[in-house]
C-alpha cells in the first residue's frame, strides 16, 4: 500500500507541475475573469453613453438646457434640476452652448401640445441627449393634477418574485441578469464536472502510455503488481481532478460574485447550491471519474502511444456528451423523461446530474439509483480494467482495435 | 543458498512459444552470463525470473522462495530498453525509483552523492533526465538498478551505448559487486566481455537451453582438433595435420587436425623429433563469439533442413 500511495503521490506532483495542467487549471478562470471584466467595462462604457441621466447613478453629467416657448413645462424636480437647465430664449441657450455650459438643448414650440414638435440643437452631430430626463420632465407637466402618477411613471420597474406558479411566469418576472444565471451556472456545473472528469482520466491515459514509451514501466512492474500500479494512478490523478475543479468552481463562483455586481442568493434564483449538492456533485466527480478513468487506462495498457488510442477514446467518451448536446432542454425541463433517462444511463448520468441537480429537486430515489448504476458500471470497469491492465499489455505496444482489446481481455496472465 | 533456481520453465505467448524449457541454477556470489541470439527467450527468462511474468510451466525459486513481493526488494533490474522519466529531474527521478524497492529518499540521496560523483554525474543533478547524453541516463539507470544494495543484479546488455572509458567503470562495478558476495545475471551479445567477467554461463536458443556451465567448460568442450604452436619446423607433414594457419605474430602457428588427431597425439610425434623446435604449445580453445556462431548457425542450419524434408 505504502508503495501505491508512493505512486499516488509521484503521479499527482508530476501532473500538477506540468505547464499544461497550470495553463489549463489557472488559464482557464482568468480568461473567463477578464471575459467577464471586458464585459463589465463594455456595458459601463455603453451606459455611459447612451444612458447619460443623472438617475443611472454613472456619475454627474454635462447638463443640458431647454427652452419652452409652449408655456406647459413647470420647473423641473429637484434631482433634475442641476441636469435640466431652462433658457429664457434661444440666444442664451445659445451662448451657454458655444460656452461649453451645456452639451446642448431643445426648443419646445408655441404650438407643443398640438404639434408635439420639438428641436434639438448642438454643436456635434450626436443625436439628442438626456431623453429619459426631459421626458420626466414633459410628463411632470402633462400629468400635474396626477401628482402620484407622474411620480410613478418616473420610478424604474421593481418586480419582486415571491413564488413561482409555473417555470414561463418566473421568467418573465425577472431582470435579465436573473434569467441568465440559472442557465448559465448548471451549464457551467456540468461542464466542470466533464471536463474534470476528462481532465484526470486523460492525464491517466496519457501517464500510463508515457511510461509505455519511455520504458519506465518495465523498472516499475520489478516493484509493484499492475493492479497496485493502476490504483496509485486512479488516487493520484483522481485527486488532481479534484483539485482542477475545485479550483474553477471556487475562482467561478468568485467572479460571478466579483463581476456579476450581484450578492449571490442561489435559491432565490432557484439554485439548490447547497452542500449537499457540492457532495451529490463531488460523488458523480469520483464515481465519473472511475468508469472513464478505468477505461482510458485500459486503454492506455494497450496502445503505444495517445495518437494510436485516440479514435477508441473518442468513442468512448461519446454518452457522456450527450447532456451537453441537451443542456437547454435539460435546463428548461430538469424533469422531464429525456432528463430521467440521461441520469439513470450510467455513462451520461454524472453531466447530467450536475445539470438537473442545482436547478430542481431531484426525487432522491434517482439519485440512489443513478448512483448504485453508476458505481456498479464503475466497478464494472475497474474490473474490465484489470484485465486488460496487465504486464503482457503494458510491455508491448500495438494498434489497438477490438481483436486485441479481447485478446488482452481473455489473457490468463496474473494482474 | 543459490539465489536464483528455474526449472523447466516455458512461457507462450498466444501461438508464439517465447520458452520452450529452460532450467539453469545461478549460485550466490559471482557474475553469471545469459547468452542468446534476438528472439532465444532470454527477456522473456528474466522477466519470469523478476516476477513481472509467470511462468505457464516449471518453477522459479528466488532465494529459496516462489518470486513475489517479499523478493522484489532484493533485486535490481537493468532492461534492455532503457527507460527513465524524462521530463523529471535527474535526482527526483532516482529518488523516486529507489522509493518503489523501499528506499527512504533521505538514505537515497545520501548515498546518490558517491554514485553520482562516481558515475561523473554529480554535476549533472540539477538537469532534466532529457537534457543527458544516452550514456548518461544509462550510467542514471545503472544507478537506479543498484541504489538499493540489491542482492542479485541482473543486467540486460549493460555495456551498450557506452565508451570504453564507461564500460571499463561498469566492468569494475561489477567485478566489485560480485567480490562482495553479490551476485550479477549480465545478458550481452558481446562474447569477449562475457569470457572476460563471467565464471558461469547459459546460452538459450529458440526458447531452450543449448549450452550451460563454467565459461572455461564451454570452451574445452568445443575445443577439439586445433592447437597452438609456437616453434620452428615444417609442421605439415605431421600425421594428423590437416591445414597449418600462420598467426600474426612470427613463428606462431594454428594447425588444424582430423577427427581421429588429438592434440596430445601430435604433441608426442613433434617431441619425438629433432626436427622440430618447440617454444609453446597449447590447446586451441575457441572464442565464445566463434562457439555462439557455431551454436546458432548449426541450429539454424538444423532447423532449414527439418524445414526442407517436412516440405
Amino acid at each position: 500500500m505504502q508503495r501505491t500511495l508512493l505512486v499516488a503521490r509521484h503521479d499527482f506532483l508530476r501532473h500538477l507541475r506540468r505547464p499544461s495542467f497550470l495553463i489549463t487549471t489557472l488559464g482557464m478562470p482568468l480568461l473567463v475573469g477578464l471575459i467577464f471584466l471586458f464585459i463589465r467595462i463594455s456595458m459601463a462604457n455603453v451606459n455611459t453613453h447612451t444612458n447619460d441621466t443623472p438617475l443611472n447613478g454613472v456619475g454627474v453629467q454635462q447638463p443640458i438646457g431647454y427652452i419652452d416657448h409652449s408655456g406647459l413645462l413647470a420647473s423641473p424636480a429637484p434631482e433634475l434640476a442641476a441636469y435640466l437647465l431652462p433658457m429664457a430664449d434661444r440666444a442664451e441657450a445659445e451662448a451657454a452652448l458655444v460656452a461649453g455650459e451645456i452639451r446642448g438643448f431643445y426648443e419646445f414650440a408655441a404650438d407643443y401640445l398640438e404639434s408635439g414638435a420639438v428641436v434639438w440643437v448642438d454643436e456635434g452631430m450626436r443625436g439628442p441627449q438626456g431623453e429619459q430626463a426631459i421626458a420626466q420632465l414633459v410628463q411632470a407637466a402633462l400629468l400635474a393634477e396626477h401628482g402620484g402618477l407622474a411620480e410613478q411613471l418616473a420610478r424604474p420597474p421593481s418586480f419582486q418574485a415571491r413564488a413561482a406558479p409555473t417555470e414561463e411566469a418566473l421568467a418573465e418576472q425577472r431582470s435579465l441578469q436573473e434569467n441568465l444565471l440559472p442557465f448559465i451556472l448548471p451549464f457551467a456545473f456540468a461542464m466542470a464536472l466533464y471536463t474534470t472528469i476528462f481532465s484526470s482520466a486523460g492525464f491517466l491515459l496519457q501517464s500510463v502510455t508515457e511510461e509505455k514509451e519511455n520504458r519506465t514501466v518495465e523498472i516499475i512492474l520489478t516493484s509493484l503488481r499492475p493492479w497496485e500500479l493502476l490504483t496509485g494512478k486512479v488516487m493520484g490523478l483522481g485527486l488532481l481532478g479534484l483539485v482542477q475543479g475545485g479550483v474553477w468552481l471556487g475562482s467561478g463562483l468568485l467572479m460571478v460574485q466579483l463581476f456579476g455586481g450581484i450578492e449571490l442568493d442561489y435559491s432565490s434564483l432557484g439554485l439548490g447550491l447547497t452542500w449537499g449538492t457540492l457532495a451529490i456533485m463531488v460523488g458523480y466527480y469520483i464515481l465519473g471519474y472511475l468508469v472513464y478513468g478505468s477505461l482510458l487506462a485500459a486503454v492506455g495498457a494497450l496502445i503505444q502511444n495517445v495518437r494510436e488510442g485516440s479514435q477508441f477514446v473518442f468513442m468512448l467518451i461519446i454518452p457522456s456528451m450527450m447532456p451537453l448536446w441537451f443542456w437547454v432542454t435539460l435546463i428548461e425541463r430538469p424533469n422531464s423523461l429525456l432528463a430521467m433517462a440521461l441520469s439513470l444511463f450510467p455513462l451520461s448520468a454524472p453531466v447530467t446530474m450536475a445539470l438537473r441537480v442545482p436547478i430542481t429537486g431531484v426525487p432522491a430515489w434517482e439519485i440512489g439509483l443513478s448512483f448504485f448504476l453508476l458505481a456498479l458500471t464503475a466497478a464494472g470497469a475497474i474490473w474490465l480494467a484489470s484485465r486488460i491492465f496487465r504486464a503482457g499489455s503494458l510491455l508491448s505496444g500495438q494498434n489497438i482495435n477490438m481483436r486485441v482489446f479481447m485478446r488482452a481481455f481473455t489473457r490468463s496472465e496474473q494482474a | 543458498m543459490d539465489p536464483l533456481i528455474i526449472e523447466h520453465i516455458a512461457k507462450n505467448f498466444g501461438q508464439t512459444v517465447a520458452v520452450r524449457d529452460v532450467s539453469f541454477r545461478v549460485g550466490a556470489g559471482g557474475i553469471f552470463a545469459l547468452l542468446g541470439p534476438n528472439g532465444a527467450g532470454k527477456t522473456t527468462t528474466i522477466r519470469m525470473a523478476l516476477d513481472i511474468f509467470q511462468p505457464d510451466r516449471g518453477t522459479i525459486r528466488l532465494f529459496g522462495g516462489p518470486p513475489g513481493a517479499q523478493a522484489r526488494d532484493r533485486i535490481g533490474y537493468l532492461p534492455e530498453e532503457r527507460g527513465l522519466y524524462r521530463n523529471l529531474n535527474l535526482v527526483e527521478c532516482l529518488v523516486y525509483l529507489a522509493g518503489l524497492k523501499g528506499l527512504p529518499p533521505n538514505e537515497t540521496r545520501r548515498r546518490l552523492d558517491a554514485w553520482l560523483e562516481r558515475f561523473d554525474l554529480a554535476a549533472h543533478t540539477n538537469k532534466q533526465v532529457n537534457d543527458l547524453s544516452r550514456g548518461m541516463q544509462q550510467k542514471a539507470q545503472f544507478i537506479a538498478a543498484l541504489i538499493h544494495e540489491p542482492e542479485l543484479l541482473i543486467v540486460d546488455e549493460p555495456f551498450a551505448a557506452l565508451d570504453p572509458v564507461n564500460t571499463r567503470l561498469i566492468k569494475e562495478v561489477m567485478r566489485e559487486w560480485a567480490a562482495q558476495g553479490r551476485t550479477v545475471i549480465m545478458s550481452t551479445h558481446q562474447m569477449h566481455l562475457v569470457e572476460e567477467l563471467a565464471e558461469r554461463m547459459v546460452m538459450i536458443n529458440r526458447g531452450e537451453v543449448v549450452l550451460y556451465g563454467t565459461v572455461a567448460e564451454v570452451r574445452q568442450q568445443f575445443a577439439a582438433h586445433a592447437m597452438l604452436i609456437r616453434g620452428q619446423g615444417q609442421f605439415g607433414p605431421l600425421p594428423g595435420v590437416v591445414a597449418v594457419e600462420p598467426q600474426h605474430e612470427p613463428g606462431h602457428y594454428l594447425l588444424r587436425l582430423d577427427e581421429q588427431t588429438t592434440p596430445q597425439q601430435v604433441l608426442r610425434a613433434l617431441m619425438d623429433q629433432a626436427a622440430y623446435t618447440i617454444e609453446h604449445f597449447a590447446v586451441a580453445l575457441p572464442s565464445l563469439d566463434e562457439i555462439f556462431v557455431r551454436v546458432v548457425a548449426g541450429e539454424q542450419g538444423q532447423a532449414q533442413n527439418q524445414e526442407e524434408v517436412l516440405a
